[in-house]
């Protein structure tokens, strides 16, 4: 300890003692440059009238005076310090002839010629604060822009303007606060300005105000770590680049825009560069965005949104909107991709507020492989008819309203397929035509714990629908709990699905064109006003099931036991299933009857489980009492303390489905 | 505790080999003499075709014109000492001082009640007969730093 005491003294003394260098300050105005006398050969004076200085030619009448101290720069740095209606630029020696500073009040102008790879990057940090001033740059080499302590407005443009279109590395500085400022009604494409790329690191704090444009403007990719960006307000977005965004640590908040929180577009619509790729990353870090404007996107990229890791709180407010562009209604949405969105980790809670809102909108596909996604929409369906937009109160059919004419609010939408391979999902949605998750191609659960409480379809699928494993948990009150529109198939898993009552299902297959419910494994439990009926197919082993139909409220408890009275599963009803029609006509042109709806209180329950064996005989009952482990009221080999009244025998089980319960009345749907 | 010394004498001396600050800003004339000017504290403006060099309450005014180049060294220029340690001095005559200092010497002239009546930048070596004529009295010559007392008769 001792040792370590003397080491550390006498290393802090030596550092102490290695004073800055000498050096020979030529002020010129207020651009000041320091050669380090060491670094300085002869100077000859040229005429009486030109000194030469390190590659420097100073005219002598514009040198205001010649200062030789100890107070030298650090190689290759530029300090801008603004004071007010001033700006003070000091440059290193060794660049000085690289670099042409022009100095007018507190605006600040500096020409960086080629600096060489041997003389390497030029910083320029910035510091002091100025309510009329600007730093900016044009180019040809890259640069590294230190935010120390600045705050700086510019009436006339924007604060920060860093023209050299080549990789910027923006380090704000750890223990300052910086504030850039720009003016209302001028040209500039953002308040920060980089027409290259932009790289913000450091740990320090950068506050943005965007009075006419984007909030952070980059031609270029932006990268980002460590540091904390808040753009406060902006005209339009409040981070824009081109290329593509990636968010490694950090903090990122954007509120108060006009447009989009966050987005990133191609830079070029052909030949694109293998960094041209339309992505927003997200590694790991925070990000909180809030856009409020109609049809807005707090997160978008014209291509895929990747999230690794890291905390993301979205949110949108706007309603949606009729786009005269592109002929069809859009909604806000948390995070827009025009292609795909994969999420392989992190923390997501999306709320969407207006009409037509959505938590995930991708043109393509939806991948989670991992990660916890909750998402709220509380908005209604929003409709485009007769040239009239009715925003959340269209009363009339919408069922056959082409999908360009109408846009629901919902908790995922992909395009392409959608695939769940882990990972939890929470989504609920209260408005008209809210549906959960939908993919209007393939939806393949694998895996993951999935929750929906929705308005209308819970989970939905334009083609086949495909249930592998996870837990899922359904509660869709106004239309079908599982909905394919295709064939569905569950081959594992765990869900328990509730639909609205008659003519809405539990599990939905879409029989009217000829597609059917497949169950070759996994346990599934189906309430509504009616189910599909499970179906055969010589190529594949079905798991034989049960379709219930009879009085299940709210705290039922229906026991299904096999024929030595061992328990195969209890189930409690956690809600009633209100609504249905009881009966009607049957099935669609040329479908076979569907399970129809059934009078209110009456449920038709699909129940599938490995345990059930084509032939055996099985007995269920209501009113017991059943204890184990619970998974939204399935409870697999409970604990029967009462059985309760029966409710039906089956001798023999069939496949693919036996049916027991009070008779259906009528069926199906078209 | 050998190595931790060791350790130490090895950073100091990495430490303190970053360059040592120079004595002189060498000015080097036309006629390939040079003029030195202690570095530390320097500081230089130009005007009407001179440079002045001030450091501390010294000052020294040199041409342009008579300007090569400048160099900084450890070494002061030979034969030409430098703005402090000119050997100067001051005579007085019949209505008139006569003044021996180096060229670019400031020289300045006071009577007993404190005022100036004369001042000046020495335009060459030697001794000069100042360009000014005086009432008979005392007067306190001035000249960069050194002030003499002389007689006018």
């Amino acid at each position: 300890m001792r040792r370590n005491i003397i080491l550390f003294s006498t290393l802090a003394l030596v550092a102490v003692l290695a004073v800055a260098d000498q050096a020979m300050w030529v002020c010129v105005g207020n651009v000041k440059a320091a050669f380090t006398t060491a670094q300085l050969s002869e100077m000859p004076l040229t005429d009486a009238s030109t000194l030469s200085v390190l590659g420097n030619d100073y005219s002598i009448t514009e040198i205001d005076s010649i200062v030789v101290n100890d107070n030298s720069l650090a190689d290759n740095t530029v300090l801008v310090t603004y004071n007010g209606n001033e700006a003070e630029v000091q440059i290193a020696g060794n660049i000085a002839r690289y670099i042409t500073a022009t100095v007018a009040g507190a605006h600040v102008s500096i020409i960086q010629g080629d600096v060489s790879d041997e003389t390497g990057e030029v910083t320029y940090t910035l510091s002091g604060s100025s309510t009329d001033g600007e730093f900016y740059m044009e180019g040809s080499y890259k640069a590294t822009v230190e935010l120390n302590g600045l705050t700086l407005t510019n009436p006339a443009g924007a604060p920060i303007n860093i023209q050299n279109g080549k990789r910027i590395d923006v380090s704000v500085k750890k223990g300052t606060v910086n504030t850039l400022t720009d003016c209302a009604g001028g040209e500039q494409k953002g308040c920060f300005v980089n027409k290259g790329h932009t790289e913000f690191k450091g740990k320090g704090e950068l506050n943005v105000y965007a009075n006419t444009a984007h909030g952070i403007w980059s031609k270029e990719y932006i990268e980002m770590k460590n540091c904390t960006i808040n753009v406060l307000s902006a005209v339009k977005d409040g981070v824009n680049c081109n290329q593509y965004l990636l968010m490694e640590s950090g903090t990122l908040n954007v509120s108060g825009v006009g447009d989009d929180g966050i987005q990133v577009s191609f830079k070029d619509d052909t030949d694109r560069e293998a960094e041209d790729t339309g992505t927003i990353t997200i590694v790991d870090g925070t990000i909180n965005v809030t856009a409020t404007a109609t049809a807005a996107k707090a997160i978008k990229a014209d291509w895929d949104v990747l999230i690794q890791g890291g905390t993301i709180t979205a949110s949108t407010a706007g309603t949606g909107e009729w786009d005269e562009t592109d002929l069809k209604t859009k909604g806000a949405t948390c995070i827009s991709a025009d292609n795909n969105v994969q999420i392989d980790g992190g923390t997501l809670s999306l709320t969407s507020t207006g009409n037509a809102g959505k938590g995930i909108s991708c043109d393509n596909e939806f991948i989670m492989n991992d990660g916890s996604l909750t998402i709220s929409t509380s908005g209604n369906m929003i409709v485009y008819s007769g040239g009239t937009l009715y925003d959340g109160n269209y009363t009339g059919d919408t069922d056959r309203i082409d999908s360009d004419y109408k846009s629901s609010p919902k908790g995922i939408k992909a395009d392409g397929n959608l695939t769940v391979n882990g990972g939890t999902i929470s989504v609920t949605t209260t408005g008209t035509g809210g549906e959960g998750i939908e993919s209007k191609a393939l939806l393949t659960i694998n895996n993951g714990d999935i929750t929906c409480n929705t308005y209308d379809d819970g989970i939905n699928s334009k083609g086949d629908m495909n249930i592998n494993g996870g837990k899922i948990f359904i509660v869709a009150t106004n239309n079908d709990g599982l909905d394919a529109n295709g064939n569905l198939y569950i081959n594992g898993g765990t869900s328990v699905v509730y639909g609205a009552g008659g003519p809405e299902c539990g599990i939905d297959a879409n029989e009217e064109d000829q597609k059917h419910l497949y169950i070759t494994g996994g346990t599934v439990i189906g309430l509504g006003g009616g189910t599909s009926n499970p179906y055969s197919n010589t190529s594949l082993t079905i798991q034989p099931a049960i379709i219930y139909k009879g009085a299940l409220s709210n705290g039922t408890t229906l026991i299904l036991n096999d024929a030595s009275g061992n328990n195969v599963l209890a189930f409690t009803m956690t809600r009633s299933i209100s609504g249905g029609q009881g009966g009607g006509p049957g099935g669609g042109w040329f479908a076979p009857p569907g399970q129809g709806g059934n009078q209110s209180g009456s449920v038709t329950m699909l129940i599938s489980t490995p345990a059930l064996t084509r032939g055996s005989s099985y007995s269920l009952y209501t009113g017991g009492t059943a204890t184990g482990d619970d998974f939204n009221g399935l409870i697999l080999g409970a604990s029967v303390t009462s059985n309760g009244t029966s409710a039906g025998n089956i001798s023999g089980l069939s496949s693919p489905y036996t049916s027991v319960g009070s008779q259906q009345g009528g069926g199906g749907r078209w | 505790m050998k190595k931790l010394i060791f350790l130490v004498l090895l950073v100091a001396g990495w430490a303190s080999a970053g360059a040592q600050p120079f004595t002189y800003l060498n000015l080097t004339m036309t006629d390939n003499s040079t003029r030195s000017l202690t570095a530390d504290g320097l500081k230089i403006t130009f005007a009407d075709g001179n440079l002045t060099a001030r450091n501390g309450a010294a000052t020294q005014t040199v041409p342009l014109a008579g300007i090569k180049a400048f160099s900084f060294s450890d070494n002061a220029s030979d034969g030409i000492a430098d703005i402090n340690s000119a050997p100067v001095s001051a005579r007085g005559l019949s209505g008139a001082i006569s003044v021996t200092a180096p060229a670019g010497a400031s020289v300045s002239v006071y009577n007993l009640l404190g005022s100036k009546v004369y001042e000046a930048v020495k335009g060459g070596d030697g001794e000069q007969v100042l360009d000014v004529t005086l009432p008979q009295g005392v007067y306190v010559v001035r000249i960069n730093t050194i002030s003499i007392k002389v007689l006018v008769r």
